[in-house]
């Protein structure tokens, strides 16, 4: 009788218990487009490869940029979206003139980065603003050694952008992923530019003015501050920091030539250690 | 939420006074209170052979993790609680800690048939594949439950457990976002209880079920799965059901437990799909002088969080027992293993045997042996047909994962330890245990590392000697080797510990990487100790370094880095 009555307990217990279990019938994972709400990144399908900024100060009355220009971009090419130039238009020559030079492609990061590194020489270029042989700045002559002396190295941290881009409004939400691979001390920051390729002016050259020049990877501007944002001021390997932005893309830019190009650094020396770029509208 | 912790104390104490409070006298005659406190200080040093700098140290120079628990009981009545503080976190601890307050705290009823437990509980469930909750305080471990737990013994030989809350998380504030609530039942049927007749039958049987259940909020998750984004539609319910059996005849015990849980896409298996097994079984046999172990286990996807986007040492429901040896000695204890609840297949056996005094082995005071090897392969999977990328793969997000062989083992050895030791007393004064392991260690898969680190082969060979001076004063000497050619190289380790009983302890020990492929990395870890023992409370002080390494307990395992400095630990019991 005992056990009668502890099965009339049980049995309503099970039956609670049992009621409380999901089983997902497949498909499991259907294919999305639209709005990103929350989104969880295996970064198993995510290759770790460094990625390797060099920055090519420069400006359109500079007459030995252009071919600055062309070893930054054939650099580019060879090695396979491991490096990523970006062209910062500032100092002297990229000073707007008159006629075919009133385009001014100086952007308030670029000055202060002019400023703040002392580039004082165009064609000139720092590479993920590290020092080699003691500087920071270098000739366009030291790239491909420099670039090369660097660009296999392991990378230290994972990085992923997804844009999506509102026509109407002209805006890119653009959510931007980072894992750091191991434990790093320190502080990292975070900066997001917005890139613009293809933009035909005229540039200045050795021996004559180009008047349909085509600028490439031209910084139009930095998102979240000259030196971007903190990041993490304390490495856990085990988070995946996620940055959203919002970013309007100006009337006068072509967003099919738009990128949106981020960078992490370190706090205090902004060296960086990775970047990332990632076009606006995916054609 | 810390301020309201701070309350708790004192509700407690209110709780468990109010019912008695005209009866003040006997509050005071039944009851008893028991308690216990640790404290573990280390005051950190710069040591730039160790990679210890400024940076890495960022100004914290000294820490503490410390606790102290109260526990009051009244006739049926019991009640306790737990402060702890992080101030911050002994360096290897999770940093989550950093902070103070009381997060385990409970009121108890118990009589012969019923024991209702409300706050924070630690229960078991079987062998804990279905549910486990526990502490331990050198891993910085706690998945206890908050919430209510019911016992019920209806009549003999049957017991039923329910339990229903939520996990501890460090000091997070539960919310219906950051973990689930878990619930869940478990009956035991012990058969010689249940029926008369069997009471004193040599034959002892028992069996038993659980069922748990988590309920963690959100029906879809967006994934990016190589360049595009997937929604994945997840289980808010995700049930792990058991079953177990013992039988017990004679010197001979039988235990078998199989665990099977539903679909439970998430973080630690790469959102797959597939359901989860697991089976464990132990067959042992001892009389006087012999003991023999033998036990199995598979674990096919049975990692079981109450938040699927965990994937550190937090949140576990369940816990897959180990059955690798634990090992004590420094050298030894350098490659421990950490169970891999994606997937294992391991198997050990234990033989112990003491040669009898006045025997031609055993000598005048008798020798016992034990030889113990276990091994630890992956599990045998095989990838399935993945429509979307019209081809095969293994674990892609979003399918079912895998096929698996669940009786086959895989190919890649985790982990691999045979171990002899022999324990001899030689004369009233003096006795020896003496240890040989060899172990294979799969760096990349145990630690988790993303390169590959390959196979780690070593041999270790340990004398640990203690010579009793007098009834009072004893000395003991550790001497330990450790061969490998992979990893950090060869090791030599000595500690030299003198005891003047009951209540002092000295020691100075060394552990010396003289074998580092790399000469400037050929570092002594030295550490001077001296301890002091008073009735039922030890304090002990400590000077050196401790090397970087892994920790492990039971299987679950914390990254332990190098440290420098000085360590005071305080500990009592009342």
């Amino acid at each position: 009788m005992k056990f009668g009555k502890t099965l009339l307990i049980i049995i309503p217990l099970v039956g609670l218990l049992f009621s409380s279990c999901d089983k997902i019938k497949a498909p499991y994972a259907l294919s999305k487009h639209g709005n990103i709400v929350d989104t969880v990144i295996d970064w198993d399908t995510v290759t770790p490869v460094k990625r390797v900024l060099l920055e090519d100060y420069t400006g359109h009355k500079c007459p030995n940029c252009p071919i600055a220009a062309t070893i930054a971009h054939s650099q580019e090419a060879y090695y396979h979206g491991k490096l990523i130039v970006l062209a910062v238009h500032a100092g002297y020559y990229a000073l707007p003139g008159t006629g075919e030079f009133a385009a001014d492609f100086r952007t308030a990061a670029g000055e202060t980065w002019n400023t703040d590194f002392q580039v004082s020489a165009y064609p000139s270029g720092m590479i993920n603003r590290m020092e080699f042989n003691g500087h920071k700045v270098l000739g366009s002559a030291e790239w491909v050694t420099d670039i090369a002396g660097i660009i296999n190295q392991t990378s230290d941290l994972n990085m992923l952008i997804i844009n999506t881009y509102d026509t109407s409004s002209r805006m890119v939400y653009s959510l931007i992923y980072s894992q750091f691979l191991r434990y790093l001390p320190g502080s990292y920051n975070i900066t997001v530019c917005v890139v613009e390729d293809n933009i035909i002016s005229a540039q200045d050259s050795a021996s004559t003015i180009i008047h349909n020049y085509v600028f490439k990877d031209v910084l139009r501007g930095s998102v979240n501050g000259t030196f971007g944002e903190t990041l993490t001021a304390a490495v856990d390997p085990s988070l995946t920091y996620l940055g959203k932005f919002s970013i309007p893309i100006n009337g006068a830019w072509v967003p099919e030539n738009c990128w949106i190009l981020a960078f992490v650094s370190k706090s205090d020396t902004k060296e960086i250690l990775q970047a990332i770029k990632k076009k606006v509208i995916m054609l | 939420m810390k301020k309201i912790y701070k309350l708790f104390p004192s509700l407690i104490v209110l709780f468990c006074i109010a019912p008695f409070l005209t009866k003040a006298q006997d509050l005071i005659k039944g009851s008893q209170v028991s308690g216990s406190f640790e404290g573990d200080a280390q005051y950190y040093l710069k040591d730039s052979k160790m990679g210890i700098t400024d940076s890495s140290l960022n100004g914290r120079l000294s820490r503490m993790n410390g606790f102290t628990e109260i526990n009051y009981s009244f006739k049926n009545f019991s009640a306790g609680m737990r402060f702890e503080a992080y101030l911050p976190p002994l360096v290897g601890f999770d940093t989550h800690f950093e902070g103070y307050g009381v997060p385990y705290w409970f009121l108890n009823y118990k009589n012969d048939k019923l024991e209702i437990t409300a706050g924070n509980f630690y229960e078991q469930f079987g062998n804990g594949m279905a549910l486990r909750t526990w502490q331990e305080w050198t891993l910085g471990y706690d998945n206890s439950l908050r919430g209510l737990r019911i016992k019920f013994t209806p009549v003999d030989g049957i017991t039923l457990k329910g339990i229903w809350g939520v996990q501890r998380n460090f000091w997070e504030t539960y919310s219906s976002n950051n973990r689930g609530i878990v619930k869940g039942g478990d009956i035991d049927f012990y058969l010689n209880d249940l029926f008369g007749g069997l009471k004193d039958a040599r034959t002892k049987v028992s069996f038993g079920g659980s069922f748990v259940s988590d309920y963690q909020n959100g029906k879809t998750t967006d994934i990016l799965i190589d360049t595009l984004i997937y929604t994945l539609k997840l289980p808010e319910n995700v049930a792990t059901y058991s079953g177990r059996l013992n039988l017990n005849v004679g010197g001979v015990n039988f235990y078998t437990e199989y665990a099977h849980k539903i679909n439970d896409p998430s973080a630690l298996n790469k959102f797959i799909y597939k359901d989860g097994n697991g089976l464990f079984t132990t067959l042992s046999y001892s009389q006087k002088g012999l003991g023999i172990l033998a036990s199995a286990k598979i674990i096919d996807n049975m990692s079981y969080k109450s938040n699927r986007l965990v994937t550190d040492n937090q949140l576990d429901i369940n816990y897959l027992p180990a059955i690798t040896k634990q090992h004590t000695y420094a050298l030894a204890a350098m490659y421990p293993y950490a169970t891999q609840p994606t997937g294992e297949f391991g198997y050990s056996g234990t033989l112990t045997y003491t040669f009898k005094r006045n025997t031609k082995l055993g000598g005048k005071s008798g020798l016992t042996f034990a030889v113990n090897f276990s091994k630890v392969n992956s599990l045998s999977k095989d990838s399935i047909f993945v429509s979307s990328i019209n081809g095969m793969a293994l674990n892609r997000a979003g399918t079912i994962g895998y096929k698996s062989n669940f009786f086959t083992p895989g190919k890649q050895v985790y982990y691999q330890d045979l171990n002899i030791e022999a324990e001899k007393k030689f004369s009233k004064r003096w006795k020896g245990i003496f240890t040989y392991l060899s172990q294979v260690y799969n760096k990349e898969v145990v630690e988790g590392h993303a390169t590959d680190y390959g196979l780690v082969h070593a041999n270790i060979g340990i004398a640990d000697i203690t010579c009793n001076l007098t009834h009072i004063y004893s000395l003991r000497a550790e001497f330990q080797g450790l061969w490998t050619v992979q990893d950090k190289g060869n090791w030599v380790a000595g500690l030299l510990e003198f005891t003047i009983a009951p209540k002092w302890f000295f020691s100075v020990q060394d552990q010396w990487n003289y074998g580092n492929p790399d000469s400037q990395q050929q570092l002594h870890y030295y550490l001077v100790s001296l301890g002091y023992t008073y009735n039922t409370s030890r304090i002990s002080l400590s000077y050196g370094r401790q090397r970087e390494g892994i920790l492990c307990v039971g299987g679950v395992c914390r990254y332990v880095p190098a440290a420098s400095g000085l360590t005071l630990t305080v500990n009592s019991s009342f």
